[in-house]
C-alpha cells in the first residue's frame, strides 16, 4: 500500500500516536513515583539504620576517596 | 574498616579523623578515606565494623574519568527540616536508580541556619552549631545512606555557610570554611580534580572542565 501523507487519516494517526505518546509518558511518570516510593527505605539502595554516614568524594580511574562519619 | 573487591583486600589510607565534639551528639568522628590502586571495572566493598560489632557495607567503583559522556545528577538545597526528609528520599531513591557517574552538589547541601533548628531569627548559630548541623544533616538525609556510592563534587551556598544571604562580614565564615572542607573537600587527584581559592574546585572529566 501507498503512504499518501495527504491523506486526512495520516493527520489523524500522527494525532492518536501523540496522545498515547502522552498519555505512556504521564502513566510511566506515575508508576515511577509509586514504584519508587515502595523503595523509600528500600535496603537495597539505602542503609536504614546506619552507624556510619558516608558519601564517596574525588576519585579517579584508580584512586577514590571517602568521607565517613560515624 | 576495609576495603574488599573478591577475595582481594585493600588497605584504606586514613587522610585524617576530625573528631567533633558535642554534647547533644555524644561526639562525632568524620574519617577521611583514600584508597589508590582500583581496576577499574571492578565493585569494591567498604566494610564500617561499629563498636558493637554491627557491620555495614557500602559499595563502590573507581570513576570512568575518560568516559564518553559526563553523566550527573546536580543537587541542591537539600533541607533536612522534617516535612523535607521524605520528599528528598524519594528523589533520591529516583537518583540511585538512574545511578549517574557523578553527584555534583550545588550548594545548600547544608542547611546551617534552618528555621527548625533556629527558630528565633535573632539567635542564628554558634561556630559549635555549624558543626553540629553538618552532623545532623548527614544523618538524616538519603545521600549518606546509599549503598551504592557515586562520587561527589561539591561547593557551598549560603545556608552552607551559615547564615541566608550572608557574606564576607558573616563572623562565622572561618569556622565554616573549616567545616564545609572537612565534610566535602577532597585532595587533588592530577588531571582530574583540583582545588581552587576558597571552596572552588576544577574536575576534568570525559572531555568537560567543570569549575
Amino acid at each position: 500500500m501507498k503512504l499518501n501523507f495527504c491523506n486526512p487519516l495520516f493527520a489523524l494517526l500522527i494525532v492518536v500516536f501523540y496522545f498515547a505518546a502522552c498519555k505512556n509518558r504521564q502513566f510511566h511518570n506515575d508508576a515511577g513515583l509509586k514504584a519508587d516510593e515502595s523503595l523509600l527505605w528500600n535496603d537495597k539502595l539505602f542503609v536504614k539504620e546506619p552507624i556510619a554516614f558516608v558519601i564517596q568524594s574525588a576519585s579517579s580511574m584508580s584512586e577514590a576517596q571517602f568521607k565517613v562519619l560515624t | 574498616m576495609r576495603v574488599v573487591s573478591g577475595n582481594k583486600e585493600i588497605q584504606p589510607y586514613i587522610v585524617g579523623n576530625e573528631a567533633i565534639i558535642n554534647s547533644v551528639l555524644n561526639g562525632a568522628v568524620l574519617s577521611f578515606l583514600k584508597i589508590s590502586g582500583l581496576q577499574l571495572n571492578s565493585v569494591y566493598s567498604l566494610t564500617i565494623v561499629g563498636f558493637s560489632g554491627k557491620v555495614e557495607e557500602r559499595y563502590f567503583r573507581a570513576a570512568n574519568t575518560n568516559a564518553p559522556e559526563f553523566e550527573f545528577a546536580f543537587s541542591t538545597c537539600m533541607v533536612d527540616e522534617k516535612d523535607y526528609i521524605e520528599p528528598i528520599f524519594l528523589i533520591y531513591s529516583h537518583l540511585a536508580h538512574l545511578s549517574p557517574r557523578w553527584i555534583i552538589l550545588g550548594g545548600d547541601a547544608v542547611y546551617v541556619d534552618s528555621c527548625e533548628a533556629f527558630p528565633d531569627k535573632n539567635k542564628g548559630p554558634k561556630g559549635s552549631d555549624i558543626w553540629k548541623r553538618y552532623v545532623e544533616t548527614w544523618s538524616r538525609l538519603s545521600l549518606y545512606r546509599m549503598k551504592y556510592l557515586i562520587p561527589d563534587i561539591a561547593t557551598w551556598d549560603d545556608h552552607d555557610f551559615g547564615t541566608n544571604d550572608g557574606n564576607a562580614n558573616f563572623d562565622l565564615k572561618e569556622v565554616s570554611f573549616k567545616v564545609f572542607k572537612t565534610f566535602y573537600g577532597a585532595q587533588d587527584i592530577p588531571g582530574i580534580y583540583k582545588n581552587c581559592p576558597g571552596v572552588s574546585s576544577v574536575l576534568e572529566v570525559s572531555g568537560q572542565r567543570l569549575v
